[in-house]
């Protein structure tokens, strides 16, 4: 059985205040605790690309699991802001700044906010199919590359921060099952155009609070899940309004929404990590639901069970 | 046929915190304390009430309760 073992994380110490930075667009100190959710957002060290928080990323799953080096048999990079211009793929970069050894599959999968669900779904396929043990998934998206001007929509949302989270046997959590959704109409309304990203605030918001809560009930209803049964639902955090949305939708539990940006704001992809490594280990949680969604427009949810074979 | 009453129950049911009883159908949303996602909920709220879709660039046009009942009532 294969599934999540271990997850760690690098966020960067510095950053913007998000209340001074919304003086300067005259939004109120109200608005950013109550919507937006961020006070802080961190930004890249000086001189760090991608591939270099996805290494302190991994270089901190090495450290605190007892995963090595050797035993690492796939590498994925979930990221749409590569070093460079994504060639080569941001995978083989981590791969050589950790001296990796040369049997390790490395590639790297072009998504957004819905990266992490989709990951999880292609990296436990992958060591399922090729007979391998260890696979690490990085998510590493610094929108800071992608915001270099002053924007009222997209300056005060998002956090640079990198995830990894080791798949192989014996794992605490379960992928359990897992649905995926794209609309491509959607694709004009958050882009990089000519190296800066636009975002159209209304759109982005109207298709998650529309169309993420439809897709949650319907896979719980597949998998006899009531929302009752669930502990947490855990998805990507997008902005405080957002989550709070899709809350809405889903009378009664409410409360089981986990809301977790402060000081970290919208950091794509590895939100929804960010959150779930709270869940592992000194946790009882039985039933997770993961939903990420964003850039595209593209979807994805999972359901994750507590594997109650776990051996720590 | 949408009412006053009608959008000050969407905009209840769609998490506006803000006390909206005593705003008026004349005063204009952002004086009240709405702010941008206030109305994108709102907006949400009312498009799937009535089937009317309200485009970007009309959006800012509908900056009152008045502005909105003869924006959804007459389309």
């Amino acid at each position: 059985m294969i599934g999540i073992k271990a997850i760690s994380s690098y966020i960067p110490k510095e950053g913007v205040d998000n209340f001074k930075q919304a003086e300067t667009f005259e939004e109120s100190a109200s608005f950013v605790e109550t919507k937006l959710g961020a006070r802080f957002l961190p930004r890249l060290e000086q001189g760090d690309d991608t591939s270099d928080i996805a290494v302190k990323a991994v270089d901190a799953l090495l450290c605190e699991s007892d995963l090595a080096k050797e035993d690492i048999d796939a590498l994925i990079v979930v990221t749409q802001n590569p070093d460079g211009q994504g060639l080569p793929h941001c995978a083989a970069l981590v791969h050589k700044k950790l001296a990796l050894p040369t049997h390790v599959a490395a590639f790297d999968v072009s998504l957004g906010c819905s990266g992490y669900v989709y990951g999880l779904s292609i990296l436990q396929g992958f060591l399922a199919a090729s007979g391998k043990k260890n696979g690490v998934l990085v998510t590493a998206d610094p929108y800071s590359k992608v915001i270099t001007t002053p924007n009222r929509t997209t300056s005060m949302l998002f956090g640079d921060a990198a995830t990894a989270t080791w798949m192989g046997e014996n794992p605490q959590l379960v992928v359990s099952d897992c649905s995926f959704g794209t609309d491509g109409k959607g694709a004009e309304h958050l882009k990089v155009e000519q190296g800066e990203l636009y975002m159209n605030g209304r759109q982005v918001f109207n298709f998650a609070s529309l169309n993420v809560a439809p897709a949650i009930k319907t896979l719980l209803e597949k998998n006899d899940w009531p929302e009752e049964s669930v502990d947490a639902f855990i998805l990507h955090q997008g902005s405080l309004a957002i989550v709070d949305a899709i809350a809405r939708r889903f009378k009664g539990s409410e409360a089981k929404f986990i809301k977790a940006l402060e000081n970290t704001g919208n950091t794509v992809s590895s939100s929804i990590p960010l959150i779930l490594k709270n869940y592992l280990s000194n946790d009882n949680s039985a039933r997770l639901v993961l939903s990420g969604f964003g850039v595209g427009f593209s979807w994805a949810t999972c359901l994750l069970k507590r594997n109650e074979e776990y051996v720590n | 046929m949408l009412t006053e009453a009608d959008v000050k129950q969407a905009m209840t049911d769609s998490g506006v915190t803000t006390d909206v009883s005593n705003l008026g159908s004349e005063q204009a949303f952002s004086e009240y304390g709405l702010d941008s996602l206030d109305l994108f909920n709102l907006f949400v709220e009312l498009e799937g009430k009535t089937g009317v879709t309200v485009p970007d660039e009309d959006l800012d046009k509908l900056t009152s309760i008045n502005d909105v009942l003869v924006y959804f009532n007459k389309s």
